[in-house]
């Protein structure tokens, strides 16, 4: 998911929570008379019966209803899609030729290379836009026996293997590491001997 | 690696942004869009039925029909409750960003670890440390982990003193290793186990 796609959830959701909090409270002002007074008795659909009943009407909604579906539609499948570029065009590219670095390959190499360096496991590597930044991500699990400083200095080396293959910059390489996985069944055998 | 003015090394500057989840709302957007699709569901089947294209009776109309003649009622306003009541849920679920899920390491690298990472790390090295029977950690807050630590009462020994050693060698073990990894803080209690 984009960070756009985020934004625009979080819009629409909002919007529609205010659309529905205003509808909520007129209905219960209409009963209770809080904020205004100038309500009529019962609510009359006469003057929307006129449109409703026109010939032109059912092809008005469903041309309106078919805009909104594909754009539900589009929305929803917008959150089936994987969130961040899987090529980058490079700076050396110029009229002469494309270079394209494939993003999801340096991603895998990244987080092989972290999982040698550093004592963690299940390392996987994503590349994902963060902050309009393509920015390879390494997740994995640090092995509760690390010493802290192996992971800093395996992630100084991974950083510095991604920044040597884009010396402009244009990728640069997250370290996200995690709790270790524990099994539900996992009994533990360690026996200490005093 | 580019170089600055100098000649030296730098480091590409590490976006700062903190990793977060997702925010609540990208599960109420999924339900948001399929509402829209039932609305062209709706829109396209009143046209083929006015169109004579199908049997049925158009839901448009019927729905004005329904609404029409409506009076304020205890029932109406108890519905515009439950209404208004989800509609600010949907406000808040809109406004609250995505939790931050990790904490920023220590160096130069764009490395981040969650607080249950720094627990196991935190727990680990406390049960490595002399006097240790056994080191439990858990994370108390987004920048908190606490870490119990079972010693042994020795009752030939002054036992108060020899489990404040041992929690000191822990609190200094934690301090030196993984505290500044994060900059989490971490609080030590001790419990002694008779001999």
């Amino acid at each position: 998911m984009t960070p756009r796609l985020l934004r625009i959830d979080r819009a629409v959701t909002f919007l529609a929570g205010l659309a529905l909090t205003a509808l909520g409270l007129l209905l219960i002002d209409w009963q209770y008379h809080w904020a205004f007074r100038d309500y009529p008795t019962t609510f009359s659909t006469d003057p929307a019966d006129e449109v409703v009943t026109a010939d032109w009407f059912p092809w008005a909604l469903a041309v309106v209803g078919i805009i909104l579906g594909l754009l539900g539609l589009l929305w929803l499948l917008a959150h089936l899609r994987r969130r961040g570029p899987s090529t980058l065009r490079l700076s050396a590219s110029d009229e002469t030729g494309r270079v394209q670095a494939d993003l999801r390959s340096i991603a895998d190499a990244a987080a092989v290379r972290l999982g040698n360096l550093a004592p963690v496991t299940g390392v996987k590597g994503t590349p994902l836009t963060v902050g309009s930044h393509p920015v390879i991500v390494l997740r994995g699990c640090v092995d509760p026996a690390a010493a802290p400083a192996a992971i800093t200095d395996a992630a100084d080396v991974c950083t510095q293997d991604v920044a040597a293959a884009f010396p402009d910059h244009e990728v640069t390489c997250r370290i996200l590491l995690d709790a270790p996985q524990r099994s539900r069944f996992r009994r533990d055998t360690r026996v200490r001997v005093r | 690696m580019s170089r600055d003015t100098a000649g030296r090394r730098t480091r590409p500057s590490a976006p700062r942004t903190p990793p977060r989840a997702r925010p609540a709302a990208v599960v109420v957007a999924p339900v948001l869009a399929l509402v829209l699709i039932a609305v062209a569901v709706v829109a396209v089947r009143d046209l083929a039925l006015t169109q004579g294209w199908a049997a049925g009776t158009p839901w448009a109309p019927s729905l004005l029909d329904g609404l029409d003649g409506l009076s304020p009622s205890a029932g109406l306003a108890a519905a515009g409750t439950l209404v208004a009541l989800t509609g600010l849920v949907l406000v808040w679920l809109g406004l609250k960003p995505g939790r931050r899920t990790h904490l920023r390491g220590a160096g130069e690298a764009d490395l981040w670890l969650s607080t249950g990472a720094v627990a196991a790390l935190a727990q680990s090295t406390a049960d490595r440390v002399a006097g240790v029977v056994s080191a439990d950690a858990s994370r108390t807050s987004r920048r908190r982990v606490t870490v119990d630590v079972v010693t042994t009462a020795n009752p030939a020994a002054d036992t108060h003193s020899d489990s404040q050693a041992v929690t000191e060698r822990v609190r200094t073990a934690l301090d030196a290793d993984v505290a500044p990894l994060t900059g989490a803080s971490i609080k030590v209690r001790t419990t002694e186990m008779p001999r």
